[in-house]
C-alpha cells in the first residue's frame, strides 16, 4: 500500500500542475469569499421624491441605528442606474409617511432590509401621530426614555450554542463553498485510477502479489490527504488570515472533515465504476458536484425548502451533513458526541458508495 | 475549416454520454431548482407552514387574582383600587400573545400547537417544531404590575430555537421582537401621555410596497436561478471541446490536421465556431424547455426572445472565444490538467463571481463589479436587463464589453498557439 | 505445471473464448498464434488471473488458482500488450516502483534492476523520462518490468507491436535467451507467425476463440503432410490448360495463380513429369516449377481458409 501511496506523490512531484493550480485557485476563492463578506454591512441605498434635505437626514439618522445595514443617500436617477446595470437589485424610496422599494429582481435581501425599515417606520410614524394629537414635541426623547424600562422583553435562548444570525450566515456561505470546492480536486484526482485502467498500469498492479484492497487503499489515501489538505489550507487561511473564529471544537472539525472527506472520496468511486473514459468523469464532474451542492444546501439556507421530496434528497447528499457537522463544531460548540449523527451517516455513506463503487468497477474482473 | 468544424461537431455528437451530460443535464439541475425554490425566496414568499409550540406556564385567572391580591397590600387612595380593578378586566397579556398568532397574516405561516414544557422541549430537539415560546408563570402579574403600577422589571417572554442559523428560527424571533416593541412603545407613548394616546390606528394602509423600473413583472429568484445555471453550465462547453483538442493532440490527429497545411488560425475559428454552435444549442435548449415546463419566461413578447437570441449569440461567442484560448494552452502543454482546472476550479469561481451561487451584489458591490467582467457574468447582467425592460443603451455598454472580451481572447489564444517547432 | 481446461469468457452475448485448453511444461516456450480477435489477449488475461473465467479451470502444480491467485501471482510475469508504464516517471523509478509492489527491497532491489536494464539493453538511459523514449525502448521497459522478480513464467501478449526491427529482433532474442539459459517458461502470444516459429517449441492455433490446432511445429505442419503445394508458372495460361490439369487424377485441386497454377497434390505423388507432358502437347512453355514446403500460415490458411493477418 505504502508503495502505491508514495508514487501518487512522486507522480505528483512530475506533473504538480493540477493539484497546484487548485490550491491556487483555492487562495483566490478564500479571498473572493471573504471579500464578499467584508463588509459586515449591507448598503441599502435610499432616495426621496418629496422631502426636503432635512426631512431626508433625519430619515436616514432613523434607519442607521441599525448593526447589520447602512442607508446610503442617494438619488432615483443613480439608483435606476445602479439597478439597471445590474449592480443593486433594489433601492429604498422614501416619502413622506411611506416608503417603497424601487426593484429590479428579487433578492431575499430585501425581506431583511424590509423587516428593519417597517419597524422604524411603524414606530417613528405612530410616535409623530401621537405627537400631533397631543401637542406634546419632545415627544420622541421621552419615550426613548421609557423604553429603557420595557413593559415586555424576549428572552431569547437556542438548543445550540449562542451564535448570532450574521455568523450563521457567513458561515453557512464559507464551510458550504469549502465543502463544494473540494469535491472538484477529489474527483479530479481519483480520475487517476480510470486514467491507469486504461493504460494497463492498473492490471499490472493487480498481478502483484500486493492485494487488491491495498492498492486501492494507496490511491485512495492519497486522494483523501488532497481533498484533506485543500479544506484545511482554506479553513487555515480563514482563520488565520481572515480573523474567522473556528472556535474550539478542533477535534471535532477534524474528525467531521474526516468522514466527510472520506464519503466524497467514496463517492468518487462510484461514480468511477458508472463511467468509462476520463473525458466523460470530466463532463459528469460538475453536475455531481454543483447538483450535490445545490441539493445539499450549499448555495442557500435547506430550511427555506418546502418540497417533502426536496427535504428527503437533501438529506442523502455528503454534503448535507458535512455542513451540518461543521456547522455544529464551529458554530454551536457541539463536540464529537454531539456530532455522533452526522459523523455517522457520513461513515455509512462512505462505507454504502465504497463498497458499491468497487463492485461496480470489479464487476468484470472480480476474482 | 467547415471540415474541421464538422468534424468536431460528430465527434461530440459520437460520445452520447457526455453530449447528454451537456446538453441535458444544466437543465436536469434547473428542474431541481424548480423544486426546490419554486416561488421561495421571493418577496411574497410562501414559506412552509411553521410549527411553533405554544407552552403555558402562567394562567390568566391566577395573575389577576395575583394583582388584585397584591392592590390591596399598596395603600391606594380611595376608589383607585376599584378603578383598576375595572381596567385590567379589559386587559389580558396572555390572550395578547395568543391573538399575534392567530391574526390572519401571521397563522398562514405559523402553526401553534400548544404543549407542556416537556413535550415542547421534546418536539424541538426532534425538529418538530422550529421554535418554542413560553409564557413562564408570573408573566400576567408582571406584566400588569408594570404596565398599571409602573413598578417591577416587565414581564419576560421566552423563546428557545434550535439554532440562530436557522431561517424558520429567525422569522419566529423577528415576529415576536416587533410585536414586543410595538406593544413597548404604545406603553411608552400612553405613559409619555399620561393615557392621551388613543390606541394605534392604522390607517397608513401598506407600508413598503415595491415599485419596478418598468411595466415588467419583477425578475423572480427562479428566473435569476435559472439564468445562473444556464450561463455557468454554457462555460463548460468550452472546457470540453478543449479537452477534445488534448485528445486529438494525443492520437497524433492534430499533427496530421497540421500536415495538411491548415493555418493556426483555421484550427482555431474552427474549435470556436463548434463551441459557439454547441453553446448556442444547448442555451436554447436550457431556455426553451424551461419555460415550456416551468414557464419560468411564459408569456413574453417575441422581441423579448429576440433579445434571449443575441444574448445566447453574444455569450456564446465569448465562450467560444474561451475554448479557443484553453485549446491553445492545452495544446502548448499537452495535457488534460488545463481544461480540468478550467471546469473545477475557473468555472467555480466565475460563477461565484457572477452571481450564480449568491445574490453578490448587495453583499458586496465590488464583487458584482469584478463579475461583470467574466462572460457568464456579464451575460447574466444582460438577461436581468432583458427581464427588466430596460433600454437598449444601458445594455449596450455590456454588450461592447463581452465582445471586446471575446476579440482579446481569441487574439491571446492565437499568439499562444505553440509554434511550428514546438509541435 | 500449468493447466487450462474448458476456459471460456463470455461478454454478454459475445463469447470471446470458448473451451480453450492448453497445457505449459517447465521450460517450455510455447506460442499461441492467432488473427487480432481471435481471444488470445482475452484468454491469457485469464490464465494471469487478471479477469474471470466464465467456466473453466487454470491450475498450476494441480491446484486451481482461479480460487487463489495469490498463489501463483508471485511467479507470473506479464507483459501487456500495451506500454502500461507511468510516462512521468523515468525507467529506473518504473522499474523500482515495480520491484517494491513485488516485495524488493534495499540492495536486492538496486541489485534487481541493475540486472533489468542492462538485459533490456537500457543502463544509460535509465534516468530519463519514458515519455520521451522511442516506441522500441517503451516495448523493451514495458518488459523489464514484467522480469524483475524473476517469475517462473512469463506471459508476453505481442510484445512487439509496432516497433523496429533492430529492438524487434533484440527482443525475440532475449525472450530466447531468457528461456534457453534462464529456463524460464514462456508462453508467447503473436499474430506474426514468423516469432513463434521462431521462438517457440509449441505452438497452439486459435481463431474465434478457440483452439483449432495444437503441436510441435513439425505436427502442425504434418497437418499439411498428406499434401503438397506445387507452384507451377507458364508463359501463357489457357482454359483448356486448366481443364486438362483439374483431369489428371494426381492432382487433388487446382487454381490459378499470378503467372500460372497452383497445384494441390498427394504427397509422394509424381505429378511433375505429367505436367510438364501435359505443357509440351499444349505447346505451352513451363517457366519455373516450385515445391512449397508449408509454414504455419499455410496451416492456418488450411484450418480456416482465411490468412492469419486478414
Amino acid at each position: 500500500m505504502w508503495a502505491v501511496f508514495e508514487l501518487q506523490w512522486v507522480r505528483l512531484k512530475r506533473n504538480p500542475f493540477l493539484v497546484l493550480s487548485f490550491l491556487g485557485l483555492t487562495f483566490v476563492f478564500v479571498f473572493l469569499l471573504a471579500g464578499s463578506q467584508a463588509d459586515q454591512k449591507m448598503t441599502v441605498h435610499t432616495f426621496t421624491d418629496q422631502l426636503s434635505e432635512p426631512q431626508m437626514a433625519e430619515w436616514l439618522d432613523l434607519l442607521n441605528d441599525s448593526d447589520t445595514l447602512t442607508f446610503q443617500q442617494s438619488d432615483r436617477e443613480d439608483v435606476v442606474d445602479l439597478i439597471e446595470a445590474g449592480r443593486i437589485s433594489f433601492g429604498l424610496h422614501v416619502d413622506e409617511e411611506q416608503f417603497h422599494y424601487l426593484v429590479g429582481h428579487q433578492s431575499h435581501y430585501q425581506i431583511a432590509v424590509d423587516q428593519h425599515v417597517q419597524r422604524v417606520f411603524q414606530e417613528t410614524l405612530r410616535i409623530r401621530q401621537v405627537a400631533e394629537q397631543t401637542g406634546i414635541t419632545d415627544i420622541q426623547g421621552r419615550v426613548e426614555e421609557a423604553l429603557e424600562q420595557p413593559l415586555m422583553s424576549i428572552d431569547v435562548d437556542a438548543l445550540k450554542g449562542d451564535a448570532s444570525q450574521a455568523d450563521a450566515e457567513r458561515f453557512h456561505v464559507v464551510i458550504g463553498m469549502t465543502l463544494y470546492f473540494a469535491i472538484y480536486t477529489i474527483l479530479i484526482t481519483i480520475s487517476s485510477i480510470i486514467i491507469q485502467k486504461r493504460d494497463g498500469t492498473w492490471n499490472r498492479l493487480i498481478l502483484s502479489p500486493v492485494k487488491k484492497t491495498k492498492i486501492y487503499l494507496g490511491h485512495l489515501f492519497y486522494c483523501f490527504l488532497i481533498g484533506f489538505l485543500q479544506i484545511v489550507v482554506s479553513f487555515a487561511l480563514f482563520h488565520y488570515l481572515l480573523g474567522y473564529d473556528f472556535g474550539d471544537q478542533f477535534g471535532a472539525i477534524v474528525l467531521v472533515l474526516i468522514v466527510y472527506v472520506f464519503s466524497i472520496v467514496a463517492l468518487g468511486m462510484f461514480l468511477m465504476g458508472l463511467i468509462q473514459s476520463p473525458q466523460q468523469l470530466d463532463a459528469v464532474n460538475p453536475i455531481v458536484a454543483t447538483g450535490m451542492a445545490m441539493l445539499g444546501g450549499a448555495f442557500w439556507p435547506i430550511d427555506l425548502i418546502s418540497n417533502q421530496m426536496m427535504i428527503a434528497l437533501s438529506r442523502v447528499m455528503p454534503i448535507f451533513h458535512g455542513m451540518e457537522g461543521l456547522k455544529g463544531a464551529i458554530l454551536f460548540d457541539q463536540g464529537i458526541t454531539e456530532l455522533l449523527q452526522p459523523l455517522s451517516i457520513l461513515l455509512l455513506m462512505g462505507v454504502l458508495f465504497m463498497g458499491i463503487g468497487i463492485n461496480l468497477m470489479e464487476r468484470d474482473t472480480k476474482i | 475549416m467547415w471540415n474541421i468544424i464538422k468534424k468536431d461537431l460528430l465527434i461530440i455528437a459520437r460520445d452520447r454520454a457526455e453530449l447528454l451530460v451537456l446538453l441535458l443535464m444544466p437543465f436536469i439541475l434547473i428542474s431541481i431548482l424548480g423544486f426546490a425554490l419554486g416561488g421561495l425566496i421571493s418577496g411574497n414568499q410562501t414559506m412552509p407552514d411553521i410549527n411553533v409550540a405554544l407552552v403555558e406556564e402562567d394562567q390568566s385567572e391566577t395573575g389577576f387574582a395575583d394583582f388584585t391580591a397584591h392592590l390591596q397590600t399598596l395603600e391606594l387612595p380611595e376608589g383607585a383600587v376599584e378603578e383598576l380593578e375595572a381596567s385590567v378586566t379589559l386587559i389580558d397579556p396572555i390572550e395578547m400573545v395568543k391573538e399575534l398568532f392567530e391574526n390572519p397574516e401571521v397563522s398562514d405561516a405559523i402553526e401553534i400547537f400548544e404543549m407542556n414544557r416537556a413535550e415542547a422541549e421534546e418536539a424541538l430537539a426532534e425538529d418538530e417544531v422550529a421554535a418554542m415560546v413560553t409564557i413562564p408563570s408570573g408573566y400576567t402579574f408582571a406584566t400588569l404590575e408594570k404596565m398599571f403600577l409602573e413598578t417591577g422589571d416587565g414581564s419576560e417572554l421566552e423563546l428557545l430555537i434550535q439554532d440562530f442559523g436557522q431561517v424558520r428560527a429567525n422569522v419566529i424571533k423577528n415576529m415576536l421582537e416587533s410585536f414586543v416593541t410595538s406593544i413597548n412603545l404604545e406603553m411608552a407613548l400612553a405613559e409619555v401621555t399620561e393615557g392621551e394616546s388613543s390606541q394605534s390606528s392604522n390607517d397608513r394602509g401598506v407600508l413598503g410596497d415595491s415599485e419596478y423600473l418598468s411595466t415588467r413583472e419583477p425578475v423572480t429568484a427562479f428566473q435569476y436561478y435559472t439564468i445562473g445555471m444556464a450561463v455557468m453550465f454554457a462555460l463548460y462547453v468550452a472546457g470540453t471541446i478543449s479537452s477534445n483538442a488534448t485528445l486529438e493532440k494525443e492520437t497524433k490527429v492534430f499533427d496530421r490536421l497540421m500536415l495538411t497545411g491548415q493555418s493556426p488560425l483555421n484550427y482555431l475559428t474552427g474549435k470556436m465556431i463548434s463551441t459557439i454552435f454547441i453553446s448556442v444549442i444547448q442555451l436554447g435548449i436550457l431556455f426553451s424547455l424551461s419555460t415550456v415546463i416551468f414557464q419560468t419566461f411564459a408569456g413574453e413578447s417575441f422581441f423579448f426572445w429576440l433579445g434571449v437570441g443575441f444574448i445566447i449569440f453574444v455569450f456564446s461567442l465569448s465562450i467560444g472565444a474561451i475554448a479557443a484560448l484553453l485549446t491553445s494552452i492545452s495544446l502548448r502543454y499537452n495535457s488534460y490538467s488545463v481544461s480540468g482546472v478550467f471546469s473545477g476550479g475557473v468555472v467555480t469561481i466565475f460563477a461565484f463571481l457572477g452571481g450564480s451561487f449568491t445574490q453578490v451584489e448587495q453583499i458586496s458591490p465590488i464583487i458584482r463589479v469584478l463579475g461583470n467582467w467574466t462572460p457568464n457574468g456579464a451575460s447574466m447582467t444582460l438577461y436581468m436587463q432583458l427581464l427588466q425592460g430596460v433600454g437598449w443603451n444601458s445594455m449596450s455598454q455590456i454588450v461592447i464589453r463581452l465582445l471586446g472580451t471575446t476579440v482579446l481572447l481569441f487574439i491571446l489564444a492565437i499568439g499562444l498557439f505553440p509554434k511550428r517547432r514546438s509541435v | 505445471m500449468l493447466e487450462v481446461e474448458g476456459l471460456k469468457k463470455k461478454f454478454k452475448t459475445n463469447v470471446a473464448v470458448n473451451e480453450v485448453n492448453l497445457y505449459l511444461d517447465k521450460g517450455e516456450s510455447v506460442g499461441l498464434l492467432g488473427p487480432n480477435g481471435a481471444g488470445k489477449s482475452t484468454t491469457i488475461s485469464m490464465i494471469s488471473t487478471l479477469i474471470k473465467p466464465t467456466a473453466g479451470k487454470v491450475r498450476y502444480q494441480g491446484k486451481n488458482i482461479l480460487k487463489d491467485p495469490n498463489s501463483i501471482r508471485p511467479i507470473l510475469g506479464v507483459v501487456p500488450q500495451e506500454i502500461a508504464l507511468y510516462e512521468l516517471l523515468s525507467a529506473y523509478e518504473n522499474v523500482k516502483f515495480f520491484g517494491k509492489i513485488y516485495g524488493l527491497k534495499g540492495k536486492q532491489l538496486e541489485q534487481k534492476i541493475d540486472q533489468v536494464l542492462e538485459l533490456v539493453g537500457l543502463q544509460d538511459r535509465k534516468k530519463d523520462l519514458v515519455k520521451t523514449y522511442s516506441g522500441g525502448m517503451k516495448r523493451r521497459i514495458n518488459i523489464a518490468v514484467a522480469l524483475l522478480h524473476e517469475p517462473e513464467i512469463l506471459i508476453m501478449d505481442e510484445p512487439t507491436v509496432g516497433i523496429d526491427p533492430q529492438s524487434r529482433s533484440y527482443i525475440l532474442d532475449m525472450v530466447r535467451k531468457l528461456n534457453q539459459e534462464k529456463g524460464m517458461t514462456v508462453l508467447y502470444t503473436s499474430h506474426y507467425m514468423e516469432e513463434v516459429e521462431r521462438l517457440c517449441d509449441r505452438v497452439y492455433i486459435m481463431d474465434h476463440g478457440q483452439i483449432i490446432a495444437s503441436g510441435t511445429k513439425e505436427e502442425l505442419k504434418s497437418i499439411l503432410s498428406s499434401e503438397e503445394t506445387v507452384l507451377i508458372e507458364v508463359d501463357q495460361t489457357s482454359s483448356a490448360m486448366l481443364d486438362a490439369l483439374n483431369e489428371l487424377t494426381a492432382i487433388q485441386q487446382v487454381t490459378e495463380a499470378p503467372k500460372g497454377y497452383k497445384l494441390i497434390v498427394s504427397k509422394g505423388a509424381n505429378v511433375l513429369a505429367d505436367v510438364f507432358s501435359l505443357a509440351e502437347t499444349m505447346d505451352i512453355k513451363i517457366t519455373s516449377a516450385h515445391v512449397e514446403v508449408p509454414t504455419l500460415e499455410d496451416v492456418f490458411l488450411h484450418l480456416t481458409g482465411r490468412k492469419l493477418r486478414d
